[in-house]
């Protein structure tokens, strides 16, 4: 059974009497104060504390680490389930809340705000997310969660996978799992007429394991259980002003990253050189990054208005340099500086405006521009290279990417009839880059939308967009690494049109019976680009279905089906005939549910989905068209929820899920750890499992 | 090549028309038409019918921080109207009709009032940092009511329920919803995140309504280790995390909208393995399996994010 960390007591509780505090003097008061408005008794019914705990054990069937993904319910077994709510007011408008859920999993939540009203709040929430990174894998690796993996003492070495005859005694289960922890506090006073001021800090502890790739030589590769130990603590603060026509915001964001390790040293499995037995890659850098922003807006007469947003900020990441290579025979090897540099300098500037006229009741427009800058002022040097603490392959010069994008649009809205409404509008996006094959795109957009609503009860909405992106001359940089074939267009990069079209039919024919029809379609064409992404195209429809019987009962069901393709060109050389690859995903996801309330004391709910989806892949050279095994996942999921109230104070809370999960993935499935030859994996395999879970709750309420 | 637009002009000139259409439209007049109708005696009165256990009880709206009377910005306060401050002057509306019907209030929250009358109300109040950005912004050209997504007489408004949010916003945005059921996808679908963290519904000004100025600012919100800026930069990185990445879910792992190896080969194509025709026949063969198989590329190219090694600019280190 699961119980509550000492870290999550101690974080919490602390914080439990200073938000109480916050309203603790008017808490005495709370009955007596009822003054002003006290002719409506029902006005003043709620104020004092109230609130709903909910506490009792779930069950969960069976053992599942995808099913205990996000959930934190991953073994067989009990845990304890606790929730609730509490909730203080009283009438001079002093308040407290707090919400607690899941307190007994990993997965834990809680929040709680107190304050007076329209005077200051204090905030404070603490929030856990487990994420489980791979199923059934398993590593021979020792020191799994640290910063130094090595192998077992009786490792048998060899250049295959095949060959590694002390693999399978070695091996143990690896759970890869991160746990996300925030903790967020924060505090807003309205300390004068129209001003606020507003602090927030978070703090944010992901911990764990992950997996990381990692190539020993130019043909062999391991897949690492490498360590997760990232902290990031964020400030916000704002101070604004609200006046009837204007409102301005100042405020600074603060976000500070440190990463507990900064490399990942393992042991070769592949050979027993001594000058190939370890190897090394570092793992992301501590970086800085700080932002003053001000927002604003003004209405400049009853029917317009002009607003704006500015930010600018630095990035900065100055973690010391690894040796070029941990391979003895090169330890010499210097390093053009100790770290990127002290000096290294990264800086966004972000500006925006909008305006907004409404010109008369019929007709609107709005104007929008927008600029945002990368500006990398990473000094550039020479750094020699040893890509796989092997041997030295000469070197190159680091590259720091900048970029410029400015965005231009405007729209007019007509009301033209009370059925029918136009709209359409522009929308201009230049993207200037350095260091890239191209140095300008430039893309304008074209919309128009026609909205029928010949009933009240109905609306059918058709919206229309072109665009077409033009690329300065396409230059491939010289930046000393592999040319790349010449009539390759990296598709950010290239020659584009794009269609989009929108349809939305919403009818209500009869009270309380609400449906829509929806279909949606992207396609862009990339007609200049031999090699690279040549054509992609999503369409979806959607059918969503609600019907309110009464107060008391609803209804809703939904299907959406989601088709999603791509045409890839690429050629082995400059001569060679083009190969094509195309990809087809088919993801078909539907469900119904509802709540009802079955009479004064129960109530229930249930809630089904199935979402199923196939991946085709075919790969058509000059000699053959090869498509392999489909891709498949296919989930179902029930929930129940039923409750019965008791009497005033108590109920009781009954919750089912059901949830079956199947997947099929070439990639990974029976290979197992040496299914490979080169690649030492981690035996990863689709996950697949039927699990249910049952949880009893008593609900005291108050 | 491509021509200069000269887009400032451009928009200069529009400003410029805009500012005489204005002064036109302005000598027409405003056509709005203040209503002549009377304020009742206040939530005493309203209450006689909506109190708790009536069919059309509205009690709950005094759990709100609306309810509480003796704060100052709450319609119930002294001098407001109580529940007519919301929704306008409504006397007529508790008098019976001879048919038995009554008259709306003079303000409802459903399809009977238009949705710039019903936001009205609320922004008389409402008018702050929070919703500065609101007039001119995606929802509030679509005609979007506040009260679509927010229930003010709920206890706790769902909307701002991080278990129950989505399913708010996925009332109309249907896709999506299905997007969070596919083999990888953000947590929504177990309340773990909500569409807030990402996006800000009120704010006009960026792109998608995202709570940062820029896609790669809002995704390192959470994920601040790929901020970087590292010494060997992947180029799609650093300028949009949704080149490679669908935000919402994907078929593929790690939201990727296409499976290594051809989501690197869009992109790569400098001869050798990288612009192999990986077809089923090389899974089966052990020499270019690793390749393929596994994480593909990530077998060896796993910083695909970006390094901080010296020896990184193959982003195997």
């Amino acid at each position: 059974m699961k119980k509550f960390t000492k870290r999550f007591a101690s974080k919490h509780l602390v914080f439990v009497p200073v938000l109480l505090l916050s309203v603790s003097i008017p808490m005495a008061e709370a009955a007596e104060t009822a003054a002003s408005k006290s002719a409506c008794k029902q006005c003043i019914k709620y104020t004092g504390w109230r609130g709903e705990l909910d506490f009792g054990l779930g069950y969960l069937s069976d053992d599942s680490l995808r099913f205990g993904d996000y959930r934190g319910l991953e073994e067989e077994g009990f845990n304890l389930a606790l929730d609730g709510d509490v909730h203080f007011r009283n009438l001079d408008g002093r308040y407290f809340d707090l919400y607690a859920r899941n307190l007994g999993d990993d997965n834990r939540q809680l929040e709680m705000r107190g304050g007076n009203q329209g005077s200051y709040q204090f905030r404070f929430a603490w929030r856990e997310i487990p994420k489980y990174r791979g199923f059934g894998t398993q590593t021979p690796f020792l020191g799994v969660g640290s910063d130094h993996l090595t192998l077992p003492a009786d490792w048998v070495h060899a250049s295959t996978t095949g060959g590694m005859s002390a693999l399978q005694s070695s091996l143990k289960a690896a759970h890869l799992k991160t746990q996300r922890e925030t903790l967020d506090a924060g505090v807003t006073l309205n300390f004068a007429r129209n001003w606020t001021y507003k602090a927030d800090f978070q703090h944010q502890e992901k911990k764990g394991t992950r997996t990381l790739g990692a190539g020993l030589f130019f043909n062999n590769a391991t897949i690492l259980p490498a360590p997760v130990d990232f902290t990031t603590n964020q400030f916000d603060m704002g101070l604004s002003w609200a006046g009837k026509r204007a409102q301005v915001q100042f405020g600074f964001i603060g976000s500070y990253f440190d990463n507990g390790n900064d490399s990942l040293t393992w042991q070769n499995p592949f050979s027993s050189s001594p000058l190939q037995q370890t190897f090394r890659a570092a793992l992301e850098p501590d970086n800085e990054f700080y932002q003053f922003n001000l927002s604003g807006a003004f209405a400049i007469t009853s029917w317009m208005r002009l607003s704006g947003q500015a930010a600018l900020g630095e990035l900065s990441q100055d973690e010391p340099f690894l040796p070029i290579t941990i391979n003895p025979s090169y330890s010499d090897l210097p390093l053009p500086r100790s770290s990127l540099d002290g000096k290294l300098d990264t800086s966004t500037f972000n500006l925006s405006g909008k305006l907004t006229a409404r010109l008369n009741n019929r007709i609107s427009f709005t104007a929008r521009g927008k600029l945002d800058e990368r500006d990398n002022k990473t000094p550039v040097d020479f750094y020699t290279q040893v890509p796989t603490d092997l041997f030295p392959v000469g070197g190159r010069f680091n590259r720091p990417y900048s970029y410029e994008r400015e965005q231009y649009s405007a729209e007019l809205r007509l009301r033209a009839h009370r059925i029918l409404r136009f709209s359409g509008g522009g929308r201009q996006e230049n993207l200037d880059r350095t260091l890239q094959a191209v140095a300008r795109t430039e893309e304008t957009t074209w919309w128009g939308e026609v909205k029928f609503s010949p009933l009240i009860s109905s609306q059918l909405r058709f919206k229309l967009e072109s665009s077409k992106r033009d690329i300065s001359d396409y230059i491939p940089p010289d930046d000393g690494g592999p040319i790349d074939h010449p009539l390759l267009r990296k598709f950010h990069l290239a020659d584009r049109d794009q269609e989009r079209v929108q349809v939305e039919l919403d009818l209500m024919p009869a009270g309380g019976l609400g449906l829509n029809f929806s279909y949606f379609e992207a396609s862009a064409d990339y007609d200049e680009s031999a090699i690279g992404l040549r054509a992609s195209d999503e369409q979806s429809y959607s059918v969503n279905l609600s019907y309110a019987i009464g107060k008391k009962i609803t209804l809703y069901a939904f299907m959406t089906r989601d088709e999603i393709d791509a045409d890839i060109v690429n050629a082995t050389a400059v001569n060679a005939v083009p190969w094509n690859a195309v990809t087809r995903d088919r993801i078909t996801t539907g469900g119904f549910g509802l709540t009802a309330h079955t009479s004064e004391k129960t109530s229930i709910g249930f809630d089904f989905v199935t979402s199923s989806s196939k991946g085709d892949i075919s790969v058509q050279t000059s000699l053959q068209e090869d498509p392999f095994n489909p891709l498949r996942t296919d989930l179902r999921n029930a929930k129940l929820h039923f409750d019965y109230e008791v009497n005033e104070h108590w109920a009781y809370k009954l919750y089912a899920e059901y949830e079956k999960y199947s997947s099929q993935d070439w990639t990974i499935d029976g290979l197992g750890v040496d299914g490979i030859s080169s690649v030492l994996t981690m035996g990863e395999q689709s996950p697949e499992y039927n699990a249910w879970y049952l949880r009893m709750q008593a609900s005291y309420r108050f | 090549m491509i021509k200069t637009p000269g887009c400032w002009n451009c928009l200069g000139s529009v400003i410029t028309l805009l500012m005489l259409l204005c002064c036109f439209t302005q000598a027409v007049g405003d056509e709005t038409i203040e209503p002549a109708a009377e304020y009742s005696k206040g939530a005493k009165q309203c209450m006689t019918c909506h109190k708790e256990g009536k069919e059309r009880q509205a009690h709950e709206i005094f759990m709100t921080p609306m309810g509480i009377s003796n704060a100052p910005d709450s319609p119930f306060a002294e001098g407001a109207h109580d529940c007519e401050t919301c929704h306008g002057p409504s006397k007529t509306h508790r008098k019976k009709q001879k048919d038995g019907s009554r008259l709306s209030p003079a303000v409802t929250f459903d399809a009977k009032t238009p949705a710039e009358t019903q936001n009205e109300v609320c922004m008389a109040c409402h008018n702050d940092e929070h919703t500065m950005h609101w007039p001119g912004s995606m929802h509030e050209q679509e005609e979007v009511a506040c009260a679509s997504c927010h229930k003010v007489h709920a206890p706790r408004d769902p909307v701002l329920d991080k278990l129950t949010q989505q399913e708010v916003c996925f009332s109309c945005h249907a896709r999506i919803r299905s997007e969070t059921f596919r083999n990888s996808s953000h947590p929504l679908r177990f309340g773990e995140m909500s569409c807030s963290d990402c996006h800000n519904p009120h704010n006009g000004n960026n792109d998608f309504l995202l709570i940062s100025s820029t896609v790669n600012d809002t995704c390192y919100t959470c994920h601040a280790e790929k901020r970087g800026p590292f010494l060997w930069e992947h180029a799609p990185v650093t300028e949009d995390c949704t080149l490679c990445h669908n935000p919402h879910g994907s078929n593929h792992a790690a939201l990727l909208k296409q499976r290594p190896p051809l989501l690197c080969q869009q992109c790569h194509s400098p001869g050798g393995h990288p612009t192999t025709a990986f077809t089923s026949e090389v899974a089966e063969n052990s020499f270019q399996q690793r390749f393929l198989l596994a994480r593909s590329c990530v077998n060896c190219h796993s910083q695909v994010h970006g390094s901080n090694h010296p020896s990184g600019v193959t982003i195997t280190r």
